[in-house]
């Protein structure tokens, strides 16, 4: 398992390994609370629910799956804007689920984030300059007025937009030209790691394509590391190297972008793929259609066994009962399925 | 056979403080008994309001539907006075919302708001009309209908609110269904159980289906013919083969090439990652439109004539013989050639 193997990687040898990231174990749980004065957990979502994944530096890794399947949230834990529940996550040599509140505003100057609504991530009352400028000022990176300012105005260059715009409000721009003012604020502490956490699913089908663009050619010139998390399977199969897929706070298959898309194995992962309508009405009518029956259960009482078994083509018995790990079922295919062909094979 | 809705030269405009905001402006088009028409385009291109404008929905003020004709089943539904028009919608066209968390009514049960339409359009008593509501359930695949139906909408999943509004849709038995953005609150998976249903049940009932939405794929699997828009106005129109194959307007061709596609291949020739090509700028201000093409601005193929003068919608050659294909742009002939070989040479 690769997951298992990554631990000496990270430890031995810090921020000089493959991998730049790597999650072992990650659990989120939120508690549902009763009582008025004295609150009591009377139960918890597993939002996320023992996640491992490594990011390799300089890669783009997609994490895909449905609303509220603990995407977000995993993106989240990373940068710890969440404390999580369990588990290590390993940032460059660094452990930082545990790290404290100082630690951790150091380490924000290697992560960032970038929101997916380009509305309410931007304080409306502060400049598109300063929105931009203030982890400068916050992190110390520049030393007086005049180097603030041309520092602003690169950032703001770099993300397509103009100087002069410095001076203008979050409602005077369009819903692209804002969520570039979120990637420029994103790259103004020049770090080594990105989560991008839907960019682009708020905007227009034309816009999606500029931002996406963009931060393809940032990634080349800054040398940068992605977690993209979006729902939609077409724009991660476009920017991603790897991609994972999670369901109901659960990994269920990790793979190189192209046998993720050609070769999918895990039956959740084929039913996603099919249900995407491609834009040409002769190879659509072509591609094998699998509709998947009934809904995403709550992760508040999520199924015993295998969490996808209810609504699964190749449900068994072994499934109602058996959690499955991911494993790999090919190399460097990793699955958590106990019907793929391969599954405990290797 | 003759068209079931007839809209000519339809404008919608919104009387602003900033000016008047022409949302629809002089759109045309037929749907016929049983197709399934897709209306496609980016928000604000006036798909919505022209939908909208059919049901006689538009808020008013600032919205008026000042000119035009909307010929259904025979009548100009514009000219029709409210009464009438109460009896029209949802019996004979009825639409299906975007958000199934917001257009059912909170406080009622499910009950309530079913057995209200039927009982006032078809006559039915409490016991009938709930019968037909119990059968409609089960029909949209509402698991357990005579329990489900005395619940309330908060009771239901995004999904399950969608199939009870596409219940709702059919339960007058209409000609013509408006899906305006049916799945876009939906995840994937239910996405596509949803438009299977909505699809399967308008051929079998052979009701006319307009779909509205913003995703290219979803109008490539389930419409008939398409009509794509920008800026308040039809550009293109014809066979969603046709729309798809040989695209003949600048802006399908921008949008076709802007959205990343699971079948795209992912490097070029030379084997470096195969970029997106999107449409460089903004669209247009609809209430400073400026002359000419509306287009003009963000086009890569605009000449001198496209800044003067508008383009008509004009005829050009279609592979699928039967269906007319237009396309408002002054080059659109020499287009077809150029455009695909530049969305080839990126794909």
């Amino acid at each position: 398992m690769t997951t298992a193997e990554m631990p000496q990687t990270s430890e031995t040898q810090p921020g000089h390994g493959d991998v730049l990231l790597d999650v072992k174990g990650l659990k989120m749980y939120f508690p549902v609370t009763s009582g008025i004065l004295f609150q009591r957990a009377v139960a918890y979502i597993k939002a996320v629910d023992d996640v491992n994944f490594t990011v390799r530096r300089g890669e783009t890794l997609g994490l895909v799956g449905e609303s509220g399947c603990g995407k977000t949230t995993t993106g989240r834990c990373i940068l710890r804007l969440y404390r999580p529940t369990d588990g290590e996550i390993w940032f460059d040599g660094t452990e930082i689920a545990n790290a404290k509140t100082g630690q951790m505003r150091a380490m924000r100057r290697q992560m960032q984030i970038i929101f997916q609504d380009p509305y309410s991530s931007l304080n409306p009352r502060m400049t598109a300059g300063n929105i931009i400028g203030e982890p400068l000022a916050v992190h110390g990176l520049v030393n007086n007025k005049r180097e603030y300012r041309e520092r602003v105005a690169e950032l703001l260059n770099n993300v397509g937009l103009n100087p002069y715009m410095a001076d203008r409000f979050p409602h005077e721009f369009s819903g692209g030209q804002r969520q570039r003012i979120g990637v420029a604020r994103a790259l103004s502490v020049d770090p080594s790691f990105i989560v991008c956490d839907e960019p682009v699913s708020a905007l227009d089908v034309s816009i999606q394509a500029q931002i996406i663009n963009l931060l393809e050619d940032l990634q080349e010139r800054y040398d940068l590391t992605y977690l993209f998390i979006a729902h939609d399977l077409s724009v991660v199969r476009h920017i991603s190297d790897r991609v994972a897929v999670m369901y109901l706070g659960k990994i269920v298959e990790v793979a190189d972008r192209n046998a993720i898309y050609e070769n999918p194995q895990h039956p959740y992962t084929r039913a996603l793929l099919s249900a995407v309508p491609i834009p040409d009405p002769i190879l659509d009518a072509q591609r094998e259609r699998i509709i998947l029956s009934g809904e995403v259960p709550s992760p508040l009482n999520p199924p015993s066994g295998c969490v996808f078994h209810p609504r699964c083509p190749l449900a068994t018995d072994d499934c109602t009962r058996v959690n499955p790990e991911a494993r790999e079922v090919m190399p460097d295919h990793i699955a958590a399925c106990i019907n793929v062909p391969g599954y405990g094979a290797y | 056979m003759d068209p079931l809705l007839e809209v000519k030269n339809l404008q919608t405009y919104f009387f602003t403080y900033e000016g008047v905001v022409k949302a629809v402006d002089d759109v045309t088009y037929e749907v016929m008994p049983g197709e399934t028409l897709g209306l496609v385009g980016e928000s604000g291109c006036g798909k919505s309001v022209s939908a909208l404008s059919l049901m006689r929905l538009i808020p008013d003020p600032p919205g008026k539907t000042v000119g035009g004709e909307v010929m259904f089943d025979g009548e100009d539904i514009l000219q029709v006075d409210m009464d009438d028009m109460r009896r029209i919608r949802g019996a004979k066209m009825a639409m299906v919302f975007q958000e199934p968390m917001t257009s059912l009514n909170p406080v009622l049960t499910l009950d309530r708001q079913l057995t209200e339409t039927i009982q006032l359009h078809m006559g039915k008593s409490r016991d009938e009309a709930r019968q037909d509501a119990v059968d409609l359930l089960a029909r949209v695949g509402i698991p357990d209908p005579e329990r489900r139906i005395r619940q309330y909408p908060h009771q239901f999943s995004g999904g399950m609110r969608q199939r009870v509004m596409i219940a709702m849709a059919l339960s007058c038995n209409p000609k013509l269904i408006i899906a305006d953005e049916p799945t876009t609150a939906l995840d994937v998976t239910i996405q596509a159980q949803i438009l299977e249903l909505m699809k399967s049940l308008t051929d079998t009932l052979g009701v006319a289906l307009i779909i509205i939405t913003h995703n290219l794929g979803v109008v490539a699997r389930y419409a008939d013919r398409v009509n794509v828009m920008y800026a308040g106005k039809i550009i293109e129109r014809g066979s969603a083969l046709e729309i798809y194959t040989n695209p003949r307007h600048p802006y399908t061709v921008g949008l076709l090439d802007s959205v990343p596609r699971l079948d795209q291949r992912l490097t070029d020739t030379e084997g470096n990652a195969a970029k997106l090509v999107p449409i460089e700028g903004q669209p247009p201000d609809l209430v400073n439109l400026p002359q000419g093409c509306s287009f003009r601005a963000r086009c890569r193929w605009a000449v001198d004539k496209c800044a003067t003068e508008a383009p008509p919608l004009m005829q050009v050659e279609s592979s699928d013989g039967e269906e007319p294909h237009v396309s408002a742009c002054w080059r659109s002939e020499e287009l077809g050639v150029q455009a695909l070989s530049y969305a080839m040479g990126t794909a």
